[in-house]
């Protein structure tokens, strides 16, 4: 008998976190628009949950406090609760924190690495990384990919994990930005180096290990995004630069950028990306004068 | 303190089982035996003041000369003899009517003698009777604790200061109505003859913190699991010894601690009509800290990092432990046992009902945490992360109800004045030299101390720190009740009066006090400990 799991959300993420789970009966919620034919639509949240070892809450980090606290009254203290939600709330609260706040589970995994929705929607090859403190996780979630299509890697990092993904937007604007200023790869390469060291400060600070960010969580999620992947926050990059409009919708990376700034300012810790940025997004800069700046800045490994 | 026989023969023919057990799974009984040979061979080598050092040596020397010979089949039984041997010596004892006698007549007998250095006292509150009583004072969630005894078996958590910890948590535990509760003593306390016999009498079991045989911890753990298991209510020091810097414990020792939620899931596995463990913090609050000044010696000291247990401290001597007392009760010094809300094993908050709720106050059903296959099992990597998330609940409520009195408010703004006036010195540099500047007019003092009380009281609205009652006055009151206090015990006290100048006349106290405020992030002064509270940040050093 296949696995039953319980896929909470809609749009991209859902979209594609369906097509990689493989093998396993997908149900959704009643209140949820089942995404993709492969997904049933449960008549009671009790039918959805009750036999579900695995519930996968698809949303970004803004989306994903209100996707909890629909599961939360539903939630079992067996559930093991999987999210792909890059970014942060305030107070720098990480993916698996939202999910603590709002609900009983304590097996939570979050995803990180180069995982991109589009791309695995296509079915393209994926790595990525499963944050969770719990082996059994781990364990789940090997069985319910494809190995010829998905190779998971593992941490007990949740920390590291989270900032690293949130830092995966704010590389986005930057690469964005440094393409609509037609400026080389080595420089759009130096800006993404910018945030990757800053990434790192913060998560180290917040109780993230440093050894994280040199896998596929920190380089390997990070180099590819100097490819300038076309992405809402690509988007946004590029239309902070040309002065056109934004892409519509919440987008995360603004809530990273000050809380990022906050986190910085209370543990000591320079954050020359998240402040260029911000200045630049609330108009108190040009765009390439901001960058310029913080290309001349010091790279500053501080841990 | 296994009071009914059937339950004591019960713990300890089960305690003999599961142990072989589990370490039989584990290893052949000859490297279990080799291994204990080999630690307690090395300890009793070392240990010379042990008063059961004889028995011991010709224990192991008996079993290792029985291994030899013995052929495997009858190895087990070898490991069963050396289970047993721990299992004796661990293993409390309780006399009803030393109980009686401690709890109904101490406190006042204890209260007039110690009053006798404070006549004016006596006279004052004449015709009653100052006691203990006066003493201590009880706050917090103690209805919740009594009402949980009916629903489950408690395990009490509370932080560690002094050894003075125990008795006061036995007697506020009488205090609430409250039967006595188990708990582990260090062995060096039973060398202490007073102390000792009121510790055998009154049913501590025996925790020896010098044997490292990793046999000997498993039947600690198992035997304190076992009382759990049969109902008895446990009160365990999580921090595992005394916190040698002052502050609040931001660490805890898991193994204990995990006691409760093997003995959670056994009680799952048997069907237990009552399965239920309920995991109390409290704080114990001091103004004054009986072995401070050793406490503080030892963490700042070298040597310090490796003594893990001090058996020379001024608990070890009945009269200085006398003198500090009946100070406390002279000047109406406070020690308040504060309880904290109750937790499930899971680190989950519980209603009053024993009922664990999720973060938005709904009744959770913690049973499905421990299923494995849709059963209730024990799963060692699984089981560590839950008790790894009870411990930073503990030590969240240990901030919570850490009762802030004068002379920790004292000392935290005479230190952070020193640290202003002496930035180019480091902690460890500041109170070895004492800096330039070593001493602080008492109006930048009232200053620094109005600017501290308003951020605590704000704390406190957030429900994050408590302030103990020497704390509601001004910023004069609380110099002059700190001063007052620190000079009366201490061989040189922590802050002193020097005209209208106040410094300090032992720096090193001065950090201990300030320190019960440290993990605060108060004024603008960087921390001075480490993360985990056990040493000074690399930058003080």
């Amino acid at each position: 008998m296949k696995a039953r799991v319980c896929l909470l959300g809609q749009g991209d993420i859902a979209h594609a976190m369906a097509r990689m789970l493989v093998n396993v009966e997908l149900v959704c919620s009643p209140e949820d628009e089942p995404q993709g034919p492969t997904v049933r639509r449960s008549s009671t949240w009790e039918e959805a949950l009750d036999g579900s070892r695995v519930v996968v809450l698809a949303a970004n980090a803004d989306r994903l406090a209100e996707l909890a606290e629909r599961y939360g009254p539903h939630a079992l203290g067996d559930h093991v609760v999987v999210t792909a939600a890059r970014g942060m709330r305030a107070g720098f609260e990480l993916p698996h924190e939202t999910i603590r706040r709002y609900t009983c589970a304590r097996k939570i995994g979050v995803f990180g690495g180069p995982l991109h929705a589009q791309e695995v929607a296509a079915e393209h090859h994926a790595t990525v990384v499963l944050a969770s403190r719990f082996r059994e996780a781990a364990r789940v979630v090997d069985t319910l990919v494809p190995e010829e299509r998905v190779t998971v890697e593992h941490t007990t990092d949740l920390v590291g994990v989270g900032v690293a993904g949130a830092y995966g937007h704010v590389t986005s604007v930057l690469t964005g930005m440094g393409q609509a200023l037609s400026w080389t790869p080595t420089a759009v390469g130096l800006l993404v180096a910018h945030g990757m060291v800053e990434a790192r400060n913060l998560g180290v600070a917040a109780g993230g290990e440093p050894a994280t960010y040199q896998g596929i969580v920190g380089w390997g999620e990070l180099i590819p995004r100097t490819q300038g992947r076309s992405n809402r926050h690509g988007e946004l990059g590029a239309a902070l630069v040309q002065g056109g409009e934004r892409p519509a919708g919440q987008l995360e990376v603004l809530t990273t950028l000050r809380e990022s700034m906050r986190f910085g300012q209370t543990h000591d810790i320079a954050t020359p990306v998240a402040d260029a940025l911000h200045r630049v997004v609330d108009s108190q800069e040009e765009a390439a004068s901001a960058l310029g700046a913080l290309l001349r800045s010091p790279l500053d490994p501080r841990h | 303190m296994v009071t009914r026989r059937e339950d004591l023969e019960g713990i300890r023919e089960e305690l003999v089982f599961r142990v072989s057990e589990q370490v039989l799974a584990r290893g052949s009984a000859s490297e279990v035996l080799e291994e204990s040979v080999y630690y307690e061979r090395k300890r009793i080598a070392e240990d010379r003041g042990s008063p059961a050092r004889e028995r011991d040596r010709s224990f192991w020397a008996e079993l290792a000369r029985r291994l030899r010979r013995a052929p495997e089949h009858e190895q087990p039984a070898l490991v069963r003899e050396a289970v047993e041997h721990y299992g004796q010596e661990i293993e409390g004892h309780f006399d009803p009517r030393i109980y009686t006698l401690v709890t109904k007549a101490l406190p006042s007998t204890m209260g007039v003698v110690l009053n006798a250095v404070s006549p004016s006292k006596f006279v004052q509150r004449f015709p009653k009777v100052p006691s203990l009583d006066d003493c201590v004072t009880l706050e917090g969630e103690t209805e919740q604790l009594q009402g949980l005894r009916d629903k489950g078996t408690v395990i009490l958590v509370p932080t560690h200061s002094s050894n003075l910890d125990s008795i006061v948590m036995g007697y506020g535990l009488y205090r609430l109505g409250l039967p006595p509760f188990i708990y582990g003593a260090g062995l060096n306390l039973f060398h202490n003859r007073l102390i000792g016999f009121f510790m055998h009498n009154l049913g501590a079991y025996t925790v020896d913190r010098k044997k490292q045989d990793p046999l000997y911890k498993e039947v600690l753990k198992t035997y304190a699991t076992l009382t759990l298991e049969f109902g008895y209510d446990n009160l365990f020091f999580p921090g595992g010894t005394r916190a040698r810097s002052g502050a609040v414990e931001s660490k805890l020792k898991l193994g204990l601690l995990g006691t409760g939620l093997s003995a959670y899931v056994n009680n799952l596995k048997r069907k237990s009509d009552q399965p239920n463990i309920y995991v109390v913090p409290a704080t114990l609050n001091y103004q004054l800290v009986l072995e401070a000044e050793t406490l503080i010696d030892d963490f700042l000291s070298a040597v310090g990092k490796s003594r893990y247990i001090i058996e020379d401290d001024e608990f070890s001597q009945p009269r200085t432990v006398f003198g500090f007392l009946s100070k406390l009760i002279s000047l109406d010094a406070k020690i308040t046992l504060r309880v904290g809300k109750a937790l499930d094993p899971f680190g989950n908050p519980v209603d009053d009902e024993g009922r664990s709720l999720d973060p938005a106050g709904r009744f959770i059903d913690i049973e499905r945490y421990t299923w494995v296959d849709g059963r209730p099992a024990e799963d060692p990597s699984r089981d560590k992360e839950y008790i790894s998330e009870c411990a930073e609940r503990i030590c969240e409520a240990f901030f919570r109800d850490n009762v802030i009195e004068n002379t920790h408010v004292l000392a935290r703004a005479l230190f952070d004045t020193l640290r202003d006036r002496n930035p180019q010195l480091g902690v460890f540099k500041l109170i070895r030299t004492r800096g330039m500047q070593d001493q602080v007019p008492a109006v930048d003092l009232h200053e620094r101390i109005d600017s501290l009380l308003s951020e605590l009281r704000e704390l406190e609205r957030a429900g994050r720190i408590r302030l103990g009652s020497s704390c509601r006055g001004s910023a004069a009151d609380v110099v002059a009740g700190g001063l007052a206090v620190f000079e009366t015990y201490h061989s040189r006290p922590a802050a002193e009066r020097h005209g209208d100048r106040v410094g300090s006349g032992d720096p090193t106290l001065l950090l201990f006090y300030q320190n019960r405020l440290e993990g605060y992030a108060l004024g603008r002064h960087r921390p001075v400990l480490t993360s985990d509270h056990r040493s000074l940040r690399p930058e003080e050093q």
